[in-house]
Parts: structure tokens; sequence; C-alpha cells
């Protein structure tokens, strides 16, 4: 068994596609491209795909992760290149390691993720929107209603928002970045952060129309690595 | 090409119906084709891409150089309204082309209750709902089951094909492209598809109706239109266009999964089954040509399950060596293999308990009718000893979850036969308690269904009633009362869909303004539940002055001069009255590959020789 991980991208109309319908592309993609996944064992077998962190209908991404368990050894090249000739357009594998040795799981390892967003910005001018950046991080406290598996319930997700940033604002098109922790020990969704700046900005910004996932990390010590570098080690 | 912004897209409930760009989708250069083909289904995405046939005829027309063929559904309320919000017209999935733009735009007539989404789609399009209007526009084209009775269609389409398209489709696309190179007149595009086998042009054609309503005569407008339209068939499935690849969704949908097409036509001659009279003769593929072609399907698609479709799998006379292939072939590969219809004998129990080794959820059984009087009248060649020996098996098998179908309102039912299903749903409960307690699983649930019978063109049945609504309402009441037990669950059909299905399965011409009449009153996605809306239908009979039970609830004389009578399915008249007549006498007719019955599709096919060479063993088996 050989352990591979896959970064690739999801982006232009495929954003919307589900996770779920996301994952069986994927792997219809792997037996069209004839590669030997491991299967799980048990009542319904599956292939052993994992992807790290699940990407929301309608958000593209140039970044994401996915853990392949194969029978045999494989040219990484070939590999790369048979399955990006199975997969529709859109999706595409931009890097594919062999990870070896004890490592945790690429899903286990997200701690955070990056997002370049586009927002509509009416009648306000770069400090105002800069104020209301400043006015957001230096809340104590933000709650928000989060659905869990459980229900519904009130979080207060401030800590969930690490950064963000101003970047641009060229003819009402605002850009952002932010970046939010992700995965299992903590999650706030990017629309979420863009409700909070709208509420914030009494919606002088508001309709975030484009949202790109650019990176996801995992955290070693006090800092935030991209996941394939954390875990090839270096 | 029109555009479609992210935000239309992230506004509606599932926008990956509309964006295209799955797994072999065929993409060509429009400027550099001759004939632009919109193959549509007037469902929703999921629904119409679980369709074998729209898939089979995408792919065989994309084999030739000269034509591009795309695809394009009914988009669901959501979408349209997104639409017709921004004035976008409807569009295909490959080339958001509007769908005015193209040549031909064919809609597969699947069932009746999609008619109205027909006409929704052509509106959303631009397209005029007639015929007669359509000069400038491209050529309507129906096919499929329900074009087996085309008049309540009759002034919509600009023609029809009759048949299996596959076979038809290629000279239809030769016709088309000398007459686009020729520039000439609309009508004499008609006139020379007419004279193609299979194809019938409705307008060519005036109907006289008598006093009583019924038709008088049928009566071609000029010379050399043809009086009898005779369907098509492919001779040998194993020679010819076979699809090898098929489009794979990026989304989930209904059937999703390869469909392995194993043969056409059906042998058993059940009265009540329109499928089991117009798709003979019975015409197998070989265990090596689907060995094949599975191959090739798993290799293009990549996916992990095989059904084996065809009218009754069990019948396919290789069935054994045909799934024991497949499973030695692809036992590494983890690729499943489904029987989607059965009937009821042991011996399909025991081979499906052979290929589903894991997960066992639910056996569905079709006994059809729940007493041997009225089985033997639909001849449906089963009896309840079969049922019980195959559900005794599947108990003890480790099935606990049974689901039983059945019809209601069968022509010369009485109460004792509707009685008898939920004394059949009885007796399978014991029998569950007959098996011993540690050979059986817990947790035995059966669930009886029953669907309003609909007689339909080109069956024994076509001449009699359909039982009223209110009949149909007492029975299904009737049987809620009779089955009360926590382990039987009883469903049923609404009976006022299968009343609306009844009118349009035998109308005649005259329909096809109250279908327009319903269409503007809102009608659409009528095999909704959510939408169908049988008062504004009513509203539509009446502001027409038709009256539908005319069609639905009105016994025939066998002499009456029927709207399909012109369409020659290779069955005859004759053999259909005879099969009527044995239906009042409760005499059965048998399985045609045991003895010959002359239903007259020997004579059809010209060499006359039904079955191309399968061999019979297993029927002969079990006899």
């Amino acid at each position: 068994m050989e352990r591979i991980l896959v970064k690739f991208t999801k982006i232009n109309n495929i954003k919307f596609i589900s996770h779920l319908d996301t994952m069986r592309t994927l792997n219809r993609a792997m037996r069209r491209a004839g590669i030997d996944i491991m299967y799980s064992c048990g009542f319904n077998p599956h292939a052993n795909i994992s992807v790290a962190a699940p990407l929301q209908l309608g958000i593209e991404s140039v970044s994401e992760y996915a853990d392949i368990n194969i029978q045999s050894t494989v040219d990484l090249k070939k590999f790369k290149d048979s399955l990006n000739n199975a997969l529709p357009l859109g999706l595409k594998i931009v890097e594919a390691v062999k990870i070896e040795g004890k490592k945790p799981s690429a899903m286990g390892s997200v701690a955070a993720a990056s997002y370049s967003i586009k927002m509509k910005a009416m009648k306000t001018t770069e400090d105002e929107i800069k104020k209301v950046i400043e006015n957001i991080m230096s809340q104590k406290e933000i709650v928000r209603l989060k659905r869990t598996k459980s229900g519904e319930k009130d979080v207060d997700v401030r800590p969930f928002i690490i950064d963000i940033k101003y970047v641009d604002l060229c003819e009402e098109e605002l850009s952002l970045r932010l970046l939010l922790r992700t995965g299992s020990r903590g999650n706030i969704s990017p629309q979420m952060v863009t409700e909070i700046i709208e509420d914030f900005s009494n919606k002088s910004i508001c309709n975030a129309h484009s949202i790109v996932r650019e990176e996801i990390y995992a955290q070693k010590n006090e800092k935030l690595i991209d996941l394939c570098s954390y875990l090839l080690g270096e | 090409m029109v555009k479609i912004t992210d935000e239309m897209l992230l506004s509606v409930e599932k926008p990956g119906r509309y964006i295209g760009n799955e797994i072999n989708v065929v993409y060509k250069d429009a400027h550099s084709i001759d004939i632009r083909f919109a193959m549509c289904f007037p469902d929703v995405y999921e629904v119409g891409m679980s369709h074998l046939g729209i898939k089979i005829l995408y792919h065989e027309m994309n084999e030739r150089e000269d034509t591009y063929c795309e695809r394009a559904f009914a988009p669901w309320p959501d979408m349209e309204k997104v639409l017709r919000d921004n004035k976008i017209p409807l569009f295909s999935l490959e080339t958001r082309e509007p769908l005015c733009n193209f040549d031909m735009v064919g809609f597969t007539l699947q069932y009746e209750m999609s008619y109205t989404n027909i006409l929704n789609m052509l509106d959303m399009s631009g397209i005029p709902l007639l015929s007669k209007d359509r000069e400038g526009f491209p050529f309507i084209v129906f096919g499929g089951p329900c074009a087996y009775n085309p008049e309540p269609l009759a002034d919509i389409a600009d023609f029809f094909v009759l048949g299996e398209a596959e076979e038809v489709i290629n000279e239809i696309l030769d016709v088309y492209k000398d007459w686009k190179k020729a520039n000439r007149s609309r009508v004499e595009f008609l006139d020379e598809v007419s004279k193609i086998e299979g194809v019938y042009v409705p307008s060519f054609y005036n109907v006289e109706y008598k006093s009583d309503g019924t038709i008088k005569s049928r009566i071609p407008k000029k010379e050399g239109c043809k009086n009898i339209i005779k369907k098509r068939i492919i001779k040998d499935l194993n020679k010819g266009y076979s699809i090898d690849k098929m489009i794979v969704p990026l989304i989930d949908i209904v059937h999703d999964r390869i469909m392995l097409e194993t043969f056409r036509g059906c042998t058993r001659g059940c009265r009540f089954c329109q499928a089991g009279m117009i798709y003979r003769p019975v015409r197998e593929k070989t265990v090596n040509t689907l060995m094949e072609y599975a191959d090739k399907l798993l290799k293009n698609t990549g996916y992990d399950e095989i059904s084996l479709t065809s009218l009754s799998i069990c019948d396919y006379s290789d069935l054994k060596k045909l799934i024991f292939g497949l499973i030695e072939k692809y036992k590494g590969d983890k690729v499943g293999i489904s029987l989607p219809s059965l009937r009821i004998d042991s011996f399909s129990v025991e081979l499906i308990n052979e290929i589903q080794k894991v997960r066992k959820t639910g056996l569905t059984f079709a006994p059809e009718a729940g007493t041997q009087r009225m089985r033997d009248i639909i001849n449906k060649g089963v009896c309840e000893e079969d049922l019980i020996n195959s559900v005794t098996c599947a108990f003890e098998s480790g099935w606990s979850k049974i689901k039983l179908y059945f019809m209601i309102g069968l022509p010369l039912e009485t109460m004792d036969d509707v009685a008898g299903i939920s004394d059949l749903a009885y007796e399978v409960v014991d029998s569950y308690y007959k098996v011993p307690k540690d050979k059986r699983k817990k947790g035995l649930s059966v669930t009886v269904s029953t669907s309003s019978f609909v007689p339909k063109p080109f069956t024994p049945f076509q001449w009699d009633a359909q039982d009223k609504i209110d009949t149909l309402m007492e029975k299904q009441y009737f049987l809620k009362d009779k089955i009360r037990d926590r382990r039987i669950t009883y469903n049923y059909h609404d009976s006022k869909t299968s009343f609306l299905e009844g009118v349009f399965a035998r109308g005649d011409r005259r329909l096809t303004k109250v279908l327009i009449k319903a269409y503007e009153k809102g009608c659409k996605f009528d095999g909704w539940r959510e939408y169908f809306d049988y008062d504004k239908w009513m509203e539509a009979f009446k502001e027409c002055n038709v009256d539908p039970s005319f069609y639905a609830n009105r016994k025939r004389e066998y002499d009456e001069v029927l709207p399909w009578d012109f369409i020659d399915i290779g069955v005859s008249k004759r053999y259909l009255v005879n099969e009527r007549e044995k239906a009042s006498r409760g005499e059965t007719t048998p399985d045609c590959r045991i003895k010959c019955t002359g239903c007259g599709i020997a004579k059809f096919i010209e060499d006359g020789e039904c079955f191309n060479g399968a061999n019979f063993s297993k029927v002969h088996e079990n006899k």
C-alpha cells in the first residue's frame, strides 16, 4: 500500500457540485484512469479517498487536498497525468506526492484555510472599509447561530476568525483575504464571515459573489504551514 | 450562446443540473457542422439522464461528423423563473445555445404526464407550440413509447418516429442535410422525410368524426401519403451501433450506473402490458457481445455498478453465464451487478442471493393481481405457490423486507379480486413465520403498492373502459381498511393522475387544444405530486368542450376506428381481439418461446424468425 497526497483545484462551473458529488467524481476518475485504489473493508466497500476539508457548493478552490491509498507503487507523473486525463474540466491535480512513514491524515491535520473573496462595496472608501475590519477584529465576542449535528446553537465565532485583510477596491469591487479556523477543532465558513462584514458595515459592503479557497494549513507549534509541506515534514 | 451568471446558479436548487461539463460529453465546433440536433427529455435532469434511450441516440448521432447532438432538460420551476425573469431562452447544456437556433429538436415521450413540460420547453425556447406556425424555426420530432399513439400531439409535432430511432435517425439526418443544402421549403422537407419508413407526418392527414364522436376515417391530404405507418426495428442487436460510452453526470441521478441492455421485447404476453406488445420481437444480445460492451463501458465511465436491463431480465436465455461471467471477471474491481425487474420464481431469488452477498436491502415482486382468476385474465403466468416459494426462499436467505406490486382497476375485476391483494400480503407474512426463527432475519416488513390500471393502445385491453376515479378510490379505501397490520404498509397511486394518463394514452387529435389550454393555465410537471393540479385540467377540458371520460371510461367496440389504428407494430389486431376474448373466458396464453402464439410479428420481420437464435433453456427448465 502507498499513500499519495494530491493537491487539486475545483474552479469554474464545477464549483456548483456538492462535496459528495466531488467525491464520487474523483472516485470514478480513478477508475477510468485505471489507478489501483484501495477499498475499505466492510459491507459496502468504498474507495479509500479522503478529502481534507469539504468545500461548500458554490466556493472555488485552487488548493484542495486528498489522501489516496493505492495498492501498488506508481510513477507519480504518470499517476498525475492519467488522473488529469480522466477528470472533468475544473478539477485538476496540480501536485501528487508520496507520504512515507507514520504521518497524520490530511483531514486530521487541517487547522486553517485562507480565502480570497470579492464583495460589492457601495458608497464607501478604503479607510471606512479598514475601520469595519478593525472593528470586527477588535470584538471580544461575536455570537452567531451555528448549525451543528445536534441542532442549532449560539456560538462565539470570533476566535475562528484569525485575520481579515484588505486587498484592493476597484470600481465598487472589494477584494479581501480571509484566514479562518478550519477543521474539527474549530471551524467557520467564509459565508458567515461575509455576513458579519455585511452587518458591521451596515450593508455598505455586501453581495459576496466570488469566494476562492487559496490554501489549507496545518499548525506546527504556533505557525501555520501549508498542508503539503507539513505532511512532507519540511 | 446565452450567459448564465454564477448568481443565477447560486440562487437555485441543485445548480449542477445546468452546468453540463460531464464525463464523456461531446464537444464539437458548432460552426463546422451541418446539422445541430437538440435531444430533449421533458423532465428534470436527474430523471432524463437516467434514461438509456437518449444516451444511445446522443452518442450515435455524434458519431457523424456532420451532426452535433446536444441535450436539454426541463428546468426545475426555480430555474425556469430565473430564466424567464432574465429573458433567457432555454438552452442546450453543451454550448448553451438557445433551442430555437437548432435544426431539429427531438423529444422522447416516455410518459403522458410529461406533455405539458414539452409545451413549456418549446415556449421557453421561443418556438411556436403549433407545427403550422413554425416557419423559420427548428423541426420538432417526437419518439419513444407514447409516440405509438401520436394523435394527442398531432398539431404540435412536425413529425414522429415510430419504433427504434437508432434504426431510422441516420436516414432522417441524411434527408435533412440534402434539404438544407437545396434551400427548399419546410413542407418539402416533411414530404421527403415522410417517405422514410417509420416516419409519420401528422399534418398530412385529416381526421373525420362521426356524430357520436368516434373516428369516421383518416384521409391523406395528398397522394403518396402512406395509409399505414410501420414501426422500425433493429433486426440484430449484435450488429450496428452499440453504445460503448455514456455520459457520466457530475451530480447524483436516479439511475446512476451502467445500464447494460441485454435484450428487447418480451415473450410473456401479459395482456395489460404495452411494452410487451410494441417491443416485439425478442432480440437478444449474445453473452460475448455483452461482455465486450460491459468492459468498454466500465473503462469509459468509471462506474462500479452494472444494471442488466430488459423487460424481464430472468428471461435472458444465458443469464447464469452472463452474471457469473461478469462476477468472475470483475471481482477484483469491486463491480456490483444488479437486476432491476424481477419475476417471481425461486430461481431468481437464488440468483440475487448469489450476486448480492452483502447488504440485503429489499426484494420486489410483482404478482400484479390478487387472485388466480384475475392473474389468468391478465395472463400473468404465475401462481400463488410461485410467490410463496420465492418469498420463503428470500426469507431463508436473509431478506426481511418485501415489496409487492399490484394493479387495481383491471378489466373484469371484482371486489373479491381486490380483497385477494390483502389476502396475499397476509400469506406472505405467514410464510415468514413458517421459516424457523434462527434462519430468518428480524424486522419483517411487507409493502403493498397498487397502481391504477390504465388501458393502453396495442394491448388486448385497448377497448376497455378505465375504472372511474371514484371506483378506484373505493377500491383503495377498501384495501386500506382491510390491511390493518403494523408489518404491512399499503401505498397507492393518485387516481386522478391515472385518469388523466388514461385520457391521453388513448386520446385523439382533439386533445391538443386541451393540452395547450391546461398549459396556459399553468399546468406543468404533472407527474410530480407537488405540481399536479387536477382542477386546472378539468377547467381546461370544460373550456374546450371536451369530455375526458369519453377517452378514459368508455368501452369501445372492436370495429371502432381507434386513433392509432394506422400504425403497424407487427402484432395483428386479430391477435389482440382473440387475446381479449380469452381474457373474458379466463383462458391463458402460453409464453411464445414455448409455442408460437401467432401474434403476427413473425410475418412482420422479413426473415420471419423470432428470437434470432437465442437458446431457450431457461423457459423449458421451468415448465
